[in-house]
């Protein structure tokens, strides 16, 4: 049966072919750039460096519209002390993916060697070292220009060292220009394609925008850019205080924090004492939180808190709470080294009560929450069915079955 | 009994009598050689496809090389453009850069995309990147015979809006 179909779609096949071809023969043009469709075309962008996009971008408007995606989707802010070096020969990982935006301090040098740069690499922490070169290590390579990739880097070791000029690339090597976070960020307002931002030192992710907490005042200027509906805020090291989370609740309706190798609850804390009580009911739609660390149980408690303020303050509009533990390696691909993950960490019989607590307290507030339709709390997954009046916890996953009633 | 063949048609009607297995390095291909047998192929077939005989046959070429290479298959877990690139073989840079005109590179990738061999056109994208590579924008407009489009206005405006990114 199916082969009778196949030889008549053969048959009518070879007519059309016919005709198409007889008359593409009268009226063909030579194939060129231009006849590529768009996306081979963002994936030719996408083996360049930004320096060679850059030259692209004045090729012609179709190439420069597409060139955008490529310039504006993931942008590195290197904060560090050391200018990154870009070289038009270099087209590694690093450098093809991601827009190096250069605005260096000193201070932070050691940081960027040892976190931003193995962040780098794509699935192996090990080769992350030859992304990013030194340049007064730099060697011509000696193969052809078009055999050059990372490999052929292997040998020289990072060293952010200042840039020293040489007489045989003196034309070839372009400063960047120190750039202001906020005098970018009005740059990139007028751009309408931006993907994302990557302001942060430790995990590069394939969200929307990554701030690192320094930037946050900077980053609320970013609210003017068109399309932006998410916000993703990485938070690595240092000692959290209210700084302007709630802020960030309030401009945008989807917003993902991240919390790499610390307690969630210490920023969390402050925004539950202050920052909830002030604030108006707005269009927060979407809270996810992440947090890549071993639960413990002040921890456990304090985001319970944190979701039951969170659900009180902007419950009419909220549609998706979710508190997640989070393995680094799950949220990109830039990273496997699972430094904090364990992932057959089970929660303790305590922090069970929490939780239990927690998803009691919101089943009997549910009728306050006519938007919540789901719910997560590290491993407690509940989408909420409604009926009419009828409100149904269906839970998804989770290990104790007595939370679901 | 011997294996069946896949016979593929171009276009203006040039045969490409080929393995199986070199045939099914197209998706595309595969899922016509699926469609035709569904318990496996057990008489020879005949695929006509929209490419003309001088671009197929270079396909053709193309998987006949890479015939019993195993290419990584694609992580579903990898974002888009995240995956990574190619390194291309001295055969690969032979086979797209010395052996013939530039609007024949372009014809190639465009059949491997419409027959989606994916490492083919992942390489043939390599090549194209690797020509840019270098050039200033004048010499990429002359190199691929692109005409400009933009007034000096333009011009200017996309250049300070960049400004930050060099």
């Amino acid at each position: 049966m199916i082969s009778s179909i196949y030889d008549r779609l053969l048959t009518c096949w070879k007519r059309v072919s016919t005709v198409i071809n007889s008359s593409s023969k009268s009226a063909k043009l030579p194939t060129s750039l231009q006849s590529l469709p768009d996306e081979i075309l963002i994936e030719i962008i996408y083996h360049l460096n930004q320096l060679d996009v850059l030259e692209l971008c004045l090729v012609n408007r179709r190439i420069y519209k597409l060139c955008r995606v490529r310039l504006y989707r993931r942008a590195l802010v290197n904060s560090i002390g050391r200018k990154i070096i870009m070289h038009r020969k270099i087209n590694t990982f690093g450098y093809t993916h991601f827009t190096v935006v250069n605005n260096l301090d000193q201070a932070e040098y050691n940081k960027f060697q040892h976190i931003i740069v193995p962040n780098l690499s794509p699935n192996n922490y090990g080769r992350s070292q030859n992304y990013f070169l030194p340049a007064k290590d730099y060697k011509e390579p000696l193969e052809p220009k078009d055999q050059i990739h990372e490999k052929s880097y292997q040998i020289l070791q990072v060293d952010l060292s200042s840039y020293r000029k040489s007489e045989r690339h003196s034309n070839q090597f372009i400063h960047f220009k120190k750039v202001e976070l906020i005098d970018m960020c009005s740059s990139i307002s007028k751009l309408n394609k931006l993907k994302g931002l990557f302001s942060g030192t430790k995990c590069l992710s394939l969200e929307p925008i990554q701030v690192q907490k320094r930037y946050l005042n900077s980053v609320l200027s970013l609210f003017c850019l068109q399309n932006i509906k998410e916000l993703e805020i990485t938070m690595a090291h240092g000692i959290y205080r209210a700084f302007g989370l709630w802020k960030l609740m309030e401009a945008m309706p989807n917003i993902k924090v991240v919390v790499i190798q610390n307690d969630g609850s210490h920023f969390l804390a402050p925004m539950v004492g202050c920052a909830f009580r002030k604030l108006p009911n707005h269009s927060l739609r979407k809270f996810s939180l992440d947090i890549s660390d071993n639960i413990r149980l002040p921890q456990c408690k304090g985001n319970c808190i944190f979701v039951k303020k969170l659900l009180e303050h902007w419950g009419s509009n909220l549609e998706l709470v979710r508190v997640n533990k989070v393995s680094v390696a799950e949220r990109t691909t830039l990273l496997t080294v699972d430094l904090f993950y364990d992932q057959n960490d089970d929660l303790d019989q305590e922090m069970r009560q929490e939780i239990e607590s927690l998803v009691q307290w919101i089943k009997s507030n549910i009728t306050k929450y006519p938007k919540l339709m789901y719910f997560t709390f590290y491993t407690y997954q509940f989408v909420i069915d409604r009926d009419g009046e009828e409100c149904h916890w269906i839970q998804l996953t989770g290990k104790n079955n007595d939370l679901d009633n | 009994m011997a294996r069946p063949k896949v016979t593929l048609v171009s276009s203006d009607g040039e045969t490409f009598i080929v393995e199986q297995r070199v045939a099914e390095r197209s998706i595309t291909i595969k899922s016509a050689i699926e469609f035709a047998g569904v318990d496996g192929l057990t008489a020879d077939i005949e695929i006509p496809l929209l490419i003309e005989g001088k671009v197929l046959k270079k396909v053709v070429e193309w998987c006949e090389h890479y015939k019993t290479t195993k290419f990584p298959e694609p992580d579903e877990n990898q974002v888009d453009v995240l995956s990574r690139p190619p390194v291309l073989t001295k055969w690969d840079n032979k086979f797209f850069r010395l052996c013939f005109e530039q609007d024949m590179m372009f014809e190639i990738i465009m059949a491997a995309n419409y027959l989606n061999i994916n490492q083919l056109l992942h390489v043939g994208c390599t090549t194209v990147a690797n020509m840019m590579k270098g050039n200033s924008t004048e010499q990429i407009r002359e190199l691929f015979n692109v005409p400009n489009d933009f007034t000096p206005e333009e011009e200017a405006a996309i250049k300070r809006e960049d400004r930050w990114t060099k």
